[in-house]
């Protein structure tokens, strides 16, 4: 595999290095990043010019979040342990939902009946936007604990589900009948054939499902709970403190993002794995 | 023979699918009856779902509103999303300028905004709409994006050789290969829609199905709750059946299972 040439930078795709040739020199990394900086530049003035003009209550200029940082992540000190109180309930809900969506997924794609069966049923359960049960989820679990990790659980399940089962399909039907023929465990199956060769569209699941989980902590901790970062922004929200409002919104857009990153970067190494294996 | 057992197989399925409905609503009618705070049961749903739907007529007026704000907040954010999308697939510019911050918002929960969308746009429909454009355009956009990118190469040197002009290659190369990407992400972008909808109407809205959720949870009533909620499921069904539909309508060709 690695005596394979790469692609030096993936993220441009070869017909427009190709096709545009001459002007593949107007666009080094200098130009690049030039224009990025003047744009991130432009946008900062324009917001700091702006925000002078409007109430305060209702819109915030980027030194007044600047100094809204310093203040909550500092002095108050009460963003990191928001951001360890979401973290939690992300993970609480995430990690049961990748494990409950594969193994389901597994078995709905393996054993057709029983796909049959259930799909109706989740097909409707997951065309409520889950949101709409948190009413009756806070009758079920109370505003507490668990309440958070349920909604993320419901929030990111589904993708995961959907996902693995189009992978567990998906198998090469070779690779089965050679499992088969070589008297393979319907346990050796899954491990050795069915797994790997669904763990792309796995993947892709868990990816969606986390954009959905991060949504899921939000809203539970803006509707039902008021804790976490979700909590802080309804609650600045709530005094019209607008600048310090701003401080977990940006905290949470750069936290996803991260995440978002991560997932890719391990998604990029998978599916290297994946077309070496070709 | 073989049609005929074909046949029989498909008869026996559908009699095993509805015995397996019997016995799920069996078991939840004796559940619920044992707790009907708690879990509710079907007799008392649909008890409920006459009264709501018919006698106090809530259930209409509020998925209209629903309704309302989700289909001008997707139509705007469908125009934006593939405009954008194939402006920044296509212009490097455009792309280097926009495309960061698309993603960055495509990751971030848009829901975490509600709160200062509400000091901007009030509670009325404004809000919901803003609410649904926010939740609906940055899935659109960025599959768009991702289907303006991967079109075959050899089609457009093809379109190139002929001296296509940048609007020709776009209408007839572009475009049509992007379909099934840019369904994938108006697909994606209506479930996001509807969850914005409904998030903006409980927080925020005095009207709506997530407003009449909201009130009639607080009464502890389970059966009446289930009512609206059931009623979101189905709008859920059929609104991505319909996109489905659309898919086969617009772009036969594309019959793919995008993402």
């Amino acid at each position: 595999m690695n005596d394979q040439p790469t692609n030096p930078d993936p993220g441009v795709t070869a017909p427009v290095a190709v096709r545009a040739g001459g002007r593949r020199l107007l666009w080094r990394p200098p130009v690049v990043w030039t224009i990025r900086v003047v744009v991130f530049v432009v946008i900062v003035v324009a917001w700091e010019a702006y925000g002078h003009t409007v109430s305060r209550s209702l819109f915030a200029p980027p030194s007044a979040i600047a100094v809204a940082v310093w203040r909550l992540f500092v002095e108050q000190q009460v963003m990191l342990p928001a951001l360890a109180i979401s973290f939690g309930s992300l993970i609480a809900g995430f990690v049961p939902a990748i494990v409950v969506g594969v193994v389901a997924g597994l078995v709905m794609g393996r054993v057709r009946m029983i796909e049959r069966l259930l799909t109706p049923y989740i097909v409707f359960v997951f065309s409520i936007p889950y949101i709409a049960l948190i009413p009756l989820l806070v009758v079920w679990f109370g505003v507490e604990g668990p309440l958070r990790a349920v909604l993320v659980f419901l929030a990111s399940v589904f993708p995961v589900l959907v996902n693995t089962i189009a992978g567990v399909k998906e198998v090469d039907r070779d690779l089965i009948d050679v499992a088969v023929a070589n008297c393979a465990t319907n346990l050796q199956l899954i491990r050795t054939v069915v797994l790997p060769s669904a763990l792309p569209y796995i993947f892709t699941g868990v990816q969606v499902a986390l954009g959905l989980a991060l949504v899921g902590v939000i809203v539970a901790e803006m509707t039902a709970a008021v804790t976490g970062i979700g909590g802080l922004i309804i609650t600045y929200a709530n005094f019209f403190q607008t600048a310090e409002m701003f401080v977990p919104i940006i905290t949470l857009m750069i936290v996803s993002v991260m995440l978002n990153q991560a997932m890719l970067a391990v998604q990029g190494r998978l599916s290297r794995w994946q077309r070496s294996g070709e | 023979m073989r049609r005929m057992r074909e046949t029989r197989r498909r008869v026996g399925e559908n009699v095993l699918l509805a015995g397996f409905l019997v016995i799920v609503l069996s078991v939840w009618e004796l559940a619920g009856r044992g707790n009907p705070r708690v879990l509710s049961y079907p007799s008392q749903i649909a008890t409920s779902a006459w009264e709501l739907i018919v006698v106090e007529n809530k259930v209409l007026p509020a998925l209209l509103a629903t309704v309302e704000g989700l289909a001008y907040g997707f139509v705007i954010a469908a125009v934006l999303g593939i405009v954008v999308g194939f402006a920044m697939g296509r212009i490097r510019l455009v792309e280097l300028v926009l495309y960061p911050y698309a993603i960055a918002l495509y990751a971030t929960p848009r829901i975490a905004l509600v709160p200062l969308l509400v000091l901007w746009f009030g509670i009325d429909l404004e809000l919901r709409v803003v609410v649904v454009v926010l939740s609906a355009v940055f899935p659109i956009m960025i599959n768009t994006y991702n289907g303006a990118r991967q079109v075959d190469p050899a089609y457009l040197d093809a379109a190139a050789a002929f001296a296509a002009t940048p609007w020709q290659t776009l209408r007839t190369v572009v475009m049509p290969a992007s379909v099934p990407y840019v369904f994938a992400g108006l697909r994606v972008g209506m479930v996001r829609a509807l969850v914005g909808v409904v998030v903006a109407e409980m927080t925020a809205s005095v009207v709506g199905t997530g407003r009449l959720i909201i009130e009639l949870g607080a009464f502890f009533q389970t059966g009446r709750l289930l009512v609206p909620v059931m009623v979101l499921g189905v709008l859920g069904v059929v609104l991505s059946v319909g996109m489905a539909k659309a898919q086969t309508l617009a772009a036969p060709w594309a019959m793919r299972e995008g993402r």
